[in-house]
């Protein structure tokens, strides 16, 4: 139903429980919650090749 | 012998009604000042209670609440789709539909997809500038399985009550439906749909690919200036429609709130020693969220000596459970570090 337009994403913690995601052009902070609408999002668009979540700094 | 006559504000006796916000009453993101438009977004996330707008064509919307609503039944708000750029001809994967989503464990009691599944009594008042057949549908959250009751608007500008009921879906035809705190279903709202969103059928469970309403069925994206507005949205068990279950704002708040939260005001402050240090506090959230929450900033506010990227350093940046978030800030250098003024939405919506 939801098919967002994810730009970039990337962890941002030192333990990786929150990803910085550009969604639909917006800076959105995502934890890493499977039943978080933009998460399994971000998961989809990984499985499917689309999309890589980069390493935090 | 004596009658107790109960009031419908649901005071004492059982919420019936399983949409959360039938009435639009409550509007965080304060749409009815602002209506959100499908130029950023073809998404676009208006009024709460897990709305979307979904506009995949050529032409554009705004989308919000508006004061106006039927009288003599206590509404006073309405959800409004106005067409600010009209697509004369859908292609088969375009869509103007209004979506809420339907989180399971708010509709397990109706043992849907069983032998045992319930009926549904639906009623609505809806009121378009078009006149024509329009669709209610519901979709599997995972597509694969629809069901469409077309409505009619008879009278432009004119408000309509509309009611109907729907037998319980005996099994999964198609798709999947979640269970506990994921998405069960959708309910569309079709004012214009491509072919490739056609269920097929009406007023049956039909196995289909993503189907959300009939393409035959009236466009509203498809005339300039066009509006569609509906309000008094209830959704109860059973096949009798009772009168629409006001709540009190506190009670319809805190349900929205499940889904989305605003938090302003935020403030933090620390000093630092050196760069890269940083102050912490956990806020608590006034209602237990249906998922940890994603978080964005829509007012940026003052802040002192952040790390480059305020946006990355500073606010609900290091972690979001579903009662609580890290409110944080970063020192770029050494000395007094703070922000204050933040305003930044939750969001666990469907």
């Amino acid at each position: 139903m939801y098919e967002m337009k994810i730009t970039s994403a990337k962890y941002f913690t030192e333990d990786n429980v929150m990803i910085l995601a550009n969604i639909d052009g917006q800076e959105i902070s995502v934890p890493t919650d499977p039943a978080n609408t933009h998460y399994a999002e971000i998961l989809k668009q990984v499985a499917d090749g689309d999309l890589t979540i980069a390493d935090a700094d | 012998m004596s009658l107790i006559k109960v009031n419908n504000r649901g005071q004492g006796v059982p919420v019936k009604n399983l949409i959360v916000n039938g009435n639009f009453e409550v509007d965080q993101r304060n749409s009815l000042a602002s209506p959100v438009t499908s130029a950023a977004t073809q998404y676009p996330r208006s009024v709460d209670g897990n709305w979307m707008g979904v506009e995949q064509t050529d032409g554009q919307i705004s989308i919000g609440k508006v004061a106006d609503a039927p009288s003599g039944n206590g509404l006073q708000s309405s959800l409004k789709v106005t067409v600010t750029s009209a697509d004369t001809s859908l292609a088969a994967a375009q869509r103007l539909c209004p979506t809420h989503g339907i989180e399971a464990s708010t509709w397990q009691h109706l043992d849907w997809h069983t032998t045992n599944a319930k009926p549904i009594a639906v009623q609505f008042w809806v009121k378009s500038s078009i006149t024509g057949t329009f669709g209610f549908t519901f979709r599997t959250g995972g597509s694969g399985m629809s069901y469409t009751h077309p409505y009619t608007i008879s009278s432009a500008n004119t408000w309509e009550k509309k009611t109907f009921t729907v037998a319980g879906p005996t099994s999964v035809l198609g798709g999947s439906v979640g269970s506990g705190t994921s998405i069960m279903y959708y309910i569309v709202f079709g004012l214009g749909l491509g072919t490739d969103f056609d269920t097929g059928a009406n007023g049956a469970w039909t196995a289909v690919g993503n189907g959300q309403g009939r393409s035959s069925h009236t466009s509203l994206i498809g005339t300039n200036g066009a509006t569609w507005q509906m309000t008094g949205f209830q959704i109860e068990e059973g096949t009798v429609h009772s009168e629409f279950q006001h709540e009190s704002l506190e009670e319809n708040l805190k349900k929205c709130q499940r889904y989305f939260q605003v938090h302003a005001g935020l403030n933090i402050r620390g000093y630092a020693s050196t760069g890269f240090t940083r102050v912490e506090n956990m806020v608590s959230l006034p209602v237990t969220m249906r998922a940890a929450p994603s978080s964005a900033i829509t007012v940026t506010g003052n802040s002192t000596n952040i790390r480059s990227g305020v946006s990355t350093y500073s606010g609900f940046r290091l972690g979001n459970t579903t009662n609580g978030a890290i409110l944080s800030v970063e020192s770029a250098s050494g000395g007094i570090t703070h922000i204050s003024g933040r305003t930044e939405t939750l969001s666990a919506e469907i």
